[in-house]
C-alpha cells in the first residue's frame, strides 16, 4: 500500500513538474502550448474568487519571473511534502514489518512450547499405560496360577475319586488351609480397586474378593509401620497394627452385603471410604450374631443333625475354613459352611460371629440347626454372668442375609440364669435364638 | 342355571319348612334371606357383630354369613344399634402397653407362631426383642414402638397342645395353639369359665394343615411300612429292624411328650386303632426339632413329627390296611387324605378382648399369613390342583377293591366326568350319615367362592362330586352323597356365589373311588366327602 501511495505521489510530482518546466511555451510559443498553459493557469486561477482571494497579487513589472519563482516555490513545497509523506510511509512500513517479525517470533516460541507440552503429555500417558499393563500382567499371572492350581487339584481329585461331581469353578479348591487364602475364583471376581493414595504419600488400600462372600482389604503404608489402623464394616470396627513393612490386612465378612458402610481410618485421623467387591455372595446364606458386651459368645451351626463336638458342629473352636467347606460341597453336593469370628470377647466394642453357608448344587434337603453358647458363662454360671450380674443378660442382634440379598435383623436378649446351678446342654447351647437355615430345594 | 336354582330353592324351602314345624324347639330363631332373593336359611342366631351373622341350622350346621348380603327376618333379629355377643360384653381394655399370652403346641409354637408374631409386629411398625428361656420352651417378645416406647409383651409358651386349654382355663392365656382338636372334657371346662363352646366359629380357627411323618435316619434303607407294623414298632412289640426285613439293629423309639398334640394325634390315628400304647422305652422330648435330629442322627432310630420337622430325617410312606400307599405330599395333606393328616388350630373364647391379641389373631388367619405357613414348611390352605392322572391310582384301587355294591355305569360316568378335569385340593367332609359341614368346610366354601371369582376360574365348569363311606346301602349312600354336594352348593351360594359366576354341577357317586380304607372309622371319615373338580 505504501509503495502504491508513493507511486501515485511520484506520478503527480512528475506531471506537476512537467507542467511547470513547460512554462516557456506558455510565454508565446505555439497556440497549443499557450492554450495548455493558460488552461492550466486558468484552471489554477478558476477558483479565483475563493482560492485566490488571499493570494498576493503578482509583483508589477517583472511578472513572468515572479510567477516562475512562485511556481518553483510551490513546487518545492509540494516536493517537500511528498518527500515527508514518503518518509512517513517508509517509517510506518518499517514499523509494520518489525511488528510482523515480532509476531512471527512469538508464534514460533509458542509452537515450541506447545510441542514441549505435547511431548510431556505423551510421556505421562505412556507411563500410565505402562502401569496398567503391569497391573494386568500381574493379574493375569495370578489368574493363571490359580487356574493351574485348580486344574491340578481337579486332576488329583479325578484320579482319587472318579464318582465326584464336576467341580464348580466358582468355588474352587485351595491347597492352602489358611482362611485368608487369596481368591480362587473365576475371572468375574478379579476386580481390583486401584490404589487410593491417602495423604501419606505411599499409603494405598487394595480391595479384592475372597471366597464365601468376603473381601480382603490390604492397607500399605511403610511410613506408618507400628501405627494402628482400623477397618469398619457396618457396626463392626476391627483394629490392626502396621507391620514392619507397613502392611495391614482385614477381612470383611459381608453379612450386610457389599454396600454396608465400610472404610479404613489411620491413627492420624485420616479416613477413606471403601467399596467392597464380591464374587460369590449370591451363593451363600450368612447368619451373624452381633453383641457389644465384653463376653464371649459362640455361634454353633450343626449341619444335618450333627451333634456337639462332631465334624458337622461348626463353631469358632472348629471353624472349618472356606476352602474346606468348599471342598465338602464339591464332594457330596450338599451345602456346607464355615465360621468366622471378630474378637474373642475380650476387646471393647461390637463383636460378631458369622456362619457362611454355601448351598449345594444338587437337590438336597435338611436343616442347619443354629445354637448360641454363652461361652463366658459356661456350664456353671457365677459372678457377673448370672443372677442380677452386670452381664447376666446380653443383648444381641441376629442378622440373616439370604442368597437373594434380603437381610433380616432381629433383636434378642440372652436371658439370665440363676447363679450356682449347673446348666443342661439344652440350656447352655440355646436354640431358638438364632433361626435355623432351612434348605428348601428338596420337597 | 334354572335347574340348579330350583334345586336350591327346594332345598331351602324344605329346610324352612322343617324349621317351621319345629319352631318351638328353638329360641332366638330368625330367617336370613339373601338380598338377591336366591337363598334363605332359618336357624338360631347365635352371634351378630354388624359384619356377620352366625346362625345354627339343624341341617347345614353353623354358618357365618356376611351381614351385608342378608336381611334378617323375625322378632329375634338384632337392631343395628344392638350387637349380640355370645358371652357377657367384655370390659374395655385399658390403653397402654399390654401383655398377652399364647400357650400350647410346640409344633405351632416352635417356628410358625414366632414367624407370625414377627410379621404382625412388622405390619404394625413395632420392634421386637426376643428372649428365649434357657430350656427353649418359653419366649418373650418385647414390643416397642418406633420411638422406643414400651408397647407390651407377647409371651409364648410351647409346652404341648394340652397346655393350651389348661392355660386358657386358668385364664393365663388368651390364645391357645393346638395341633389336635379340643376334646369334649376340655370344651366343658372352658365353657364353665364363660368361654362358651370353643368349637364354634369365632372360637375355633384353622391356622393351617399338617401331616404326621414317620421318620427314620437317611442311613436306614426302609422306604415304606404298613400302618399296623408302625404301631407295633412304637408299642415295642417289634424291637429289631430285622423283623421287618431290614438289616438287623435294635430299634430306638423317639416320641414327643404326652402333652404334645402331635403325640395325641399319633396315638389316636396309629396306636389306639390297633389297641397299642407307646413303649415306655421311648426317648421323649417336647422339642420336635430336637426329636427329629435325634432320629436323623441314629441309624436305628424311628420317630414321628409334623411335616415341618422332617428336617434332616427321612419320611416313610404309609401303607394302609387295605393296601393304599400314601406318600406324604402337599396335595394329599391339603385334601386330608394322607392317613395321618391333621389341622393346626388356634382357640379363643370368641373375639379376644385385648387389641394386640385380636390383631394378631386376625393377622394369623389372613391370606397373607398363609404365605408364612408355607414358608414354615407347613401346609397352607390355598387351594391347589392335581391332574386326573395323579388321581388314577386311587381310582384304579377303587376298581380293584370294588365295594360289595358297585355300579359300573356310575363308575364310568365318574371317570368320564373327571377325565379332562383337575381336582382342587378343597375337599369338604361330613359327619357320618349327615350333610352338615364342619368349621373348616364352612371356611373352605368361602375360600372356594372367592377362588371361582378370579380370572383363572370364572369361565370354568365346576363339578361338586359327593361321596360316602360303605355304611348303609349303595343307593342310600348315593342319595346321601348327592345331598352332600347340594349342601356345599347351598353354602357357597350363601357366601355370595352367583350362578353366573361358574357352571356348576352337583353329582353323587356313593361309595365309589374311596380315598381311604373303609375298615376304620378314621378311614370312613375321609371317604365322607365332596370333591371339587374343575374343567
Amino acid at each position: 500500500m505504501s509503495r502504491a501511495l508513493e507511486g501515485v505521489m511520484l506520478a503527480i510530482a512528475v506531471v506537476f513538474a512537467a507542467c511547470v518546466y513547460a512554462r516557456p511555451s506558455f510565454a508565446g510559443d505555439g497556440a497549443d502550448a499557450t492554450s495548455s498553459r493558460q488552461l492550466f493557469i486558468d484552471q489554477r486561477r478558476l477558483p479565483e474568487d475563493a482560492g485566490n482571494a488571499n493570494q498576493p497579487p503578482p509583483p508589477p513589472g517583472n511578472g513572468d519571473e515572479a510567477r516562475k519563482a512562485e511556481e518553483q516555490r510551490k513546487l518545492d513545497e509540494l516536493a517537500a511534502k511528498l518527500k515527508a509523506q514518503e518518509e512517513e510511509l517508509a517509517t510506518r512500513e518499517a514499523a509494520a514489518r518489525k511488528k510482523l517479525e515480532e509476531l512471527k517470533r512469538l508464534s514460533a516460541e509458542e509452537e515450541v512450547k506447545r510441542k514441549e507440552d505435547e511431548e510431556q503429555l505423551r510421556a505421562r500417558e505412556a507411563e500410565a499405560q505402562k502401569q496398567v499393563e503391569e497391573a494386568k500382567r500381574l493379574a493375569d499371572e495370578a489368574r493363571s496360577k490359580l487356574q493351574e492350581d485348580l486344574k491340578n487339584q481337579l486332576e488329583r481329585k479325578a484320579n482319587s475319586d472318579s464318582s465326584s461331581p464336576a467341580v464348580s469353578p466358582a468355588i474352587g479348591n485351595s491347597t492352602e488351609k489358611n482362611a485368608d487364602a487369596p481368591a480362587q475364583l473365576e475371572p468375574r471376581a478379579t476386580l481390583t480397586v486401584p490404589a487410593i493414595a491417602l495423604t501419606c504419600p505411599d499409603a494405598t488400600v487394595a480391595v479384592e474378593p475372597l471366597p464365601g462372600g468376603r473381601s480382603k482389604i490390604a492397607v500399605h503404608s511403610p511410613c506408618r509401620h507400628g501405627q494402628g489402623v482400623n477397618m469398619q464394616y457396618g457396626p463392626l470396627v476391627i483394629g490392626r497394627t502396621f507391620d514392619d513393612k507397613g502392611d495391614a490386612e482385614f477381612i470383611a465378612d459381608m453379612f450386610l452385603g457389599p454396600d454396608a458402610k465400610t472404610g479404613v481410618s489411620l491413627a492420624d485421623g485420616q479416613q477413606q471410604r471403601l467399596q467392597l467387591v464380591t464374587g460369590d455372595l449370591d451363593e451363600v446364606t450368612k447368619v451373624a450374631v452381633i453383641w457389644d458386651a465384653p463376653v464371649d459368645l459362640n455361634l454353633h451351626a450343626f449341619e444335618y443333625a450333627a451333634m456337639q463336638g462332631e465334624p458337622g458342629d461348626v463353631w469358632s473352636g472348629a471353624p472349618r475354613d472356606a476352602a474346606v467347606a468348599s471342598e465338602l460341597v464339591t464332594k457330596d453336593g450338599r451345602g456346607h459352611g464355615f465360621m468366622s469370628s471378630v474378637s474373642d470377647g475380650k476387646a471393647a466394642g461390637p463383636k460378631a460371629e458369622v456362619f457362611t453357608f454355601w448351598h449345594g448344587k444338587q437337590p438336597s434337603r435338611g436343616v442347619i440347626a443354629m445354637a448360641l453358647d454363652y461361652e463366658t458363662r459356661g456350664t456353671n454360671p457365677n459372678g457377673d454372668t448370672c443372677g442380677s450380674g452386670r452381664y447376666a443378660q446380653v443383648p444381641i442382634e441376629v442378622i440373616v442375609r439370604e442368597t437373594s440379598g434380603a437381610v433380616t435383623r432381629q433383636n434378642g436378649l440372652i436371658a439370665s440364669v440363676p447363679c450356682g446351678q449347673t446348666l443342661s446342654s439344652e440350656a447352655r447351647y440355646q436354640t431358638g435364638i438364632v433361626p435355623d437355615i432351612r434348605i428348601h430345594n428338596a420337597h | 342355571m334354572p335347574g340348579r336354582d330350583n334345586a336350591a330353592r327346594i332345598l331351602a324351602c324344605t329346610i324352612v319348612g322343617i324349621c317351621a314345624c319345629t319352631a318351638n324347639a328353638f329360641s332366638g330363631e330368625v330367617t336370613l334371606r339373601a338380598k338377591n332373593g336366591d337363598f334363605e336359611i332359618k336357624g338360631e342366631l347365635t352371634a351378630y357383630d354388624q359384619n356377620k351373622y352366625t346362625i345354627l341350622s339343624t341341617s347345614l350346621g353353623a354358618m357365618s354369613l356376611d351381614a351385608s348380603r342378608f336381611d334378617c327376618i323375625g322378632s329375634n333379629c338384632p337392631t343395628d344399634a344392638v350387637a349380640m355377643r355370645t358371652e357377657a360384653a367384655p370390659p374395655d381394655v385399658p390403653a397402654g402397653p399390654t401383655s398377652i399370652s399364647i400357650s400350647g403346641s410346640n409344633t405351632i409354637g416352635n417356628q410358625l407362631m414366632p414367624s407370625l408374631i414377627d410379621a404382625y409386629a412388622g405390619s404394625t411398625s413395632k420392634t421386637l426383642t426376643k428372649v428365649v428361656s434357657p430350656d427353649g420352651l418359653d419366649v418373650e417378645f418385647r414390643m416397642s414402638g418406633k420411638d422406643g416406647k414400651d408397647e407390651g409383651v407377647i409371651a409364648l409358651h410351647r409346652h404341648g397342645s394340652a397346655t393350651a386349654f389348661a392355660d386358657m382355663e386358668k385364664k393365663v392365656s388368651q390364645i391357645g395353639m393346638a395341633s389336635r382338636r379340643v376334646k369334649d372334657d376340655e370344651v366343658q371346662k372352658l365353657a364353665a369359665i364363660g368361654l362358651g363352646d370353643v368349637r364354634r366359629p369365632g372360637s375355633e380357627h384353622i391356622l393351617g394343615l399338617d401331616g404326621l411323618l414317620v421318620l427314620v435316619s437317611p442311613q436306614n434303607p426302609v422306604v415304606s411300612l404298613p400302618m399296623d407294623t408302625i404301631a407295633k414298632i412304637f408299642s415295642g412289640e417289634i424291637t429289631d429292624w430285622s423283623q421287618v426285613g431290614q438289616p438287623a439293629g435294635k430299634i430306638d423309639v423317639y416320641a414327643p411328650t404326652k402333652e404334645s398334640g402331635t403325640f395325641d394325634t399319633f396315638e389316636s390315628l396309629v396306636l389306639k386303632p390297633h389297641k397299642f400304647e407307646l413303649t415306655p422305652n421311648a426317648k421323649r422330648t417336647a422339642n420336635h426339632a430336637e426329636q427329629s435330629d435325634w432320629v436323623a442322627h441314629d441309624r436305628n432310630g424311628i420317630g414321628f413329627a409334623g411335616i415341618a420337622y422332617q428336617r434332616n430325617a427321612k419320611a416313610l410312606n404309609i401303607v394302609s390296611t387295605c393296601g393304599l400307599i400314601a406318600p406324604p405330599s402337599t396335595f394329599s395333606i391339603k385334601t386330608e387324605e394322607y392317613p395321618i393328616s391333621r389341622r393346626l388350630f388356634l382357640y379363643t373364647g370368641g373375639e379376644p378382648r385385648d387389641p394386640v391379641a385380636r390383631g394378631l389373631l386376625e393377622f394369623a388367619l389372613s391370606h397373607d399369613a398363609q404365605r408364612i405357613v408355607k414358608q414354615s414348611d407347613f401346609i397352607d390352605q390355598v387351594p391347589e390342583t392335581a391332574s386326573y392322572e395323579s388321581q388314577t391310582s386311587r381310582i384304579a384301587f377303587g376298581l380293584n377293591a370294588a365295594p360289595l355294591n358297585f355300579d359300573e355305569n356310575l363308575m364310568n360316568a365318574f371317570t368320564t366326568d373327571i377325565r379332562s378335569a383337575q381336582r382342587l385340593s378343597v375337599t369338604f367332609r361330613f359327619q357320618s350319615g349327615s350333610y352338615e359341614l364342619d368349621n373348616k368346610a364352612l371356611a373352605d366354601a368361602k375360600r372356594l367362592v372367592e377362588l371361582l371369582k378370579t380370572d383363572a376360574y370364572k369361565d370354568k365348569s365346576v363339578l361338586l362330586a359327593g361321596f360316602a363311606d360303605t355304611k348303609g346301602t349303595f343307593s342310600v349312600n348315593r342319595s346321601l352323597s348327592l345331598h352332600r354336594a347340594q349342601a356345599v352348593l347351598a353354602v357357597m351360594k350363601a357366601n355370595g356365589l352367583s350362578h353366573r359366576q361358574a357352571k356348576l354341577a352337583v353329582k353323587g357317586y356313593s361309595e365309589l373311588a374311596p380315598v381311604s380304607c373303609n375298615d376304620t372309622e378314621e378311614g370312613m371319615q375321609l371317604n365322607r366327602r365332596v370333591e371339587v373338580w374343575i374343567n
